[in-house]
């Protein structure tokens, strides 16, 4: 089967060159989205969750397959790959894309979630509100897909080195997500790294007045040094190293320890109970801690307001 | 000197060394001698190491499901400790959680300090009452003395309309905190001098993380304007914000929440980061309309 072209007359090659131009950004978009993706495949197949898209209750196959997707697509557009068969899934993808978006900006708007509950469609690269995704999505997604409809030109043979290719780079990207969260690449794939200031840390955005940032928050960060730990209070390498975090705590007072958690005020209150720590224990929202790691527990130095370290881990080879 | 407050019988303790009295040689031998033989022949019985910085903290007490009214409870954070004091108590209770221990000890060996925290003075003798459970809904623990079930909790949430002395007296961690925060004179001193009546009704919940960070700083202000024009209201809210009737009323969705009314009518809210210099806000509020 052939696809007539839009609009082949070689008189109007820069209509041609507008399509082009437009799969080719429509693909590279596509592709940030996917490196973000695959950088913390672990959020995704939660954001999979939360948005009830794990069919027969398969969250990380489908989020493979929606990632080697994205990725397939976008890798066929960049190379300018513009046949139906290439279009058409395209097409699917970004309407399913604006369905999220638009439905996530209907329930913001009729107060069923509140700003923080985005697409997180970028990964942690981007944080926004639902009418931010949804007029992006709509202005980055459907524009140049309309766009990449014009110009086409008469479809030739099958490309199969590129479809070859297209396959090996979708293969090989895959397998990069499937081993990402074991490499060291947290101060790519999160917001927290070093130069950040903690008044950058936040919850909401800035147009909302309840924006809630890490400074307020925590105001004792603006001065001195302070190691500051993410945990959800249950992580087996977190509990074991609660005693020697308090001997630590308790061993000097010119840094600081504080552990930042979105854990359940139970959670918290148990914590206390039952582990007694020498340390600061503050409760933040889960929408300002969300983009600051891919798994728990994370560290980082502040000094004097910014973000000076960071550590996959615990920091008590730091002590 | 100070008084040991919560017992019927008073003891006088030095405010910041332990109580020692002229004891010849051969007496205080005879004493460490027979203090050793108890213990050794009583394995209940032990030494305590002294724990230092007892802080007091709004948990409450209950002894065999009755609230003790009065009941001291302070907090060694960086021993993992808690000691109660109650005239309804034979004697101290510490409770040692990281080894999850329960003992009582003598009372002498409590020093109160002219700053208002407590120590348990060295050779203290400890005596072992058992280990302790964290409760069923987890605001606390329970524990034996004495043969008594005891229980300590986090208190209830405070709730309604309340002023900054009912805050401080709920848990003496806001008038801690509230006293490390010191507001900026010059803006303190332009609020003080203006004329309209102006009330800060701050909602909060004492459940809430935030909250413990930012009301100590709204209640420092608030200290500082006493006797001005500016009257602050905190009003404490259940954990389910969207189920209390006056939240409803005012479209409370997020806590700490002020809304500042001038002569009566509202002049605008303060929330999320217009809490980092509480101070500014009302002012920036007042002066722009905006915090």
């Amino acid at each position: 089967m052939t696809t007539e072209p839009f609009d082949s007359s070689p008189s109007q090659p820069w209509i041609r060159v507008l399509g082009i131009a437009a799969a080719v950004f429509l693909g590279l978009v596509f592709l940030v989205a996917a490196w973000g993706k695959a950088l913390d495949p672990v959020s995704f197949v939660e954001q999979i969750r939360a948005e009830r898209l794990d069919f027969f209750g398969l969250a990380e196959a489908t989020a493979f397959m929606a990632l080697g997707l994205e990725i397939a697509l976008g890798l066929a557009l960049v190379t300018g790959l513009r046949r139906w068969w290439v279009l058409a899934p395209t097409a699917a993808l970004v309407t399913f894309f604006l369905f999220l978006t638009g439905r996530a900006y209907w329930r913001f708007e009729h107060g069923l979630i509140d700003e923080t509950e985005a697409c997180n469609c970028f990964g942690n690269l981007l944080n926004r509100t639902p009418k931010e995704a949804f007029w992006q999505d709509l202005w980055l997604l459907v524009v140049p897909l309309g766009l990449s409809l014009v110009g086409r030109g008469r479809e030739g043979a099958f490309p199969k080195r590129r479809l070859m290719l297209i396959g090996g780079l979708t293969a090989a990207a895959l397998v990069f997500a499937w081993k990402a969260p074991d490499l060291p690449l947290d101060d790519l794939a999160t917001r927290l790294k070093p130069g950040v200031g903690v008044s950058e840390i936040c919850a909401g955005s800035e147009e909302n007045p309840e924006q809630l940032c890490l400074d307020t928050l925590v105001s004792d960060f603006g001065a001195g040094k302070h190691w500051v730990v993410l945990s959800d209070l249950d992580e087996p390498t977190f509990l074991e190293a609660v005693p020697q975090l308090n001997e630590w705590s308790t061993s000097q007072s010119e840094i600081g320890l504080w552990i930042l958690t979105a854990a359940s005020a139970e959670a918290v209150s148990t914590f206390r109970w039952t582990q007694a720590p020498a340390f600061a224990v503050q409760e933040a929202p889960y929408a300002m801690l969300r983009s600051l790691h891919r798994r728990l527990p994370r560290s980082f130095l502040v000094e004097d307001g910014e973000v000076t370290r960071t550590v996959s881990d615990l920091p008590l080879t730091e002590f | 000197m100070r008084r040991v407050l919560g017992y019927r019988k008073s003891y006088s303790i030095r405010t910041t060394r332990p109580l020692r009295k002229p004891l010849g040689g051969a007496l205080c031998a005879a004493a460490a001698a027979l203090l050793l033989v108890t213990m050794t022949a009583n394995p209940l019985l032990a030494a305590g190491p002294p724990i230092f910085g007892f802080e007091s903290v709004g948990f409450e007490v209950t002894l065999n499901g009755k609230e003790l009214e009065g009941a001291e409870v302070y907090q060694a954070e960086s021993a993992g400790a808690f000691l109660i004091l109650s005239e309804d108590l034979a004697a101290p209770v510490l409770l040692r959680l990281r080894d999850g221990q329960v003992e009582t000890l003598n009372l002498m060996k409590v020093n109160h300090n002219s700053n208002g925290s407590v120590d348990v003075l060295a050779g203290a003798t400890l005596a072992a009452q058992g280990g302790f459970q964290v409760n069923s809904d987890r605001t606390g623990i329970v524990f034996t003395v004495d043969g008594q079930t005891a229980e300590l909790k986090e208190k209830p949430p405070l709730l309604g309309s309340q002023q900054a002395a009912g805050l401080k007296a709920y848990d003496p961690h806001y008038e801690r905190t509230a006293e490390a925060y010191s507001p900026s004179d010059p803006i303190v001193e332009k609020l003080r001098q203006q004329d309209q009546e102006v009330k800060v009704s701050v909602f909060f919940g004492t459940w809430c993380g935030a909250c413990k960070q930012m009301v100590p700083r709204i209640i420092a202000v608030a200290d500082r304007l006493e006797g001005s024009k500016i009257t602050f209201d905190f009003y404490g809210l259940p954990p389910g914000i969207a189920g209390d009737k006056e939240a409803g009323r005012m479209g409370i969705s997020a806590v700490p929440t002020g809304v500042v009314f001038v002569d009566g009518k509202e002049a605008g809210r303060i929330s999320g980061n217009g809490w980092r210099v509480p101070e500014l806000a009302i002012n920036n509020l007042l002066v722009n309309g905006q915090s």
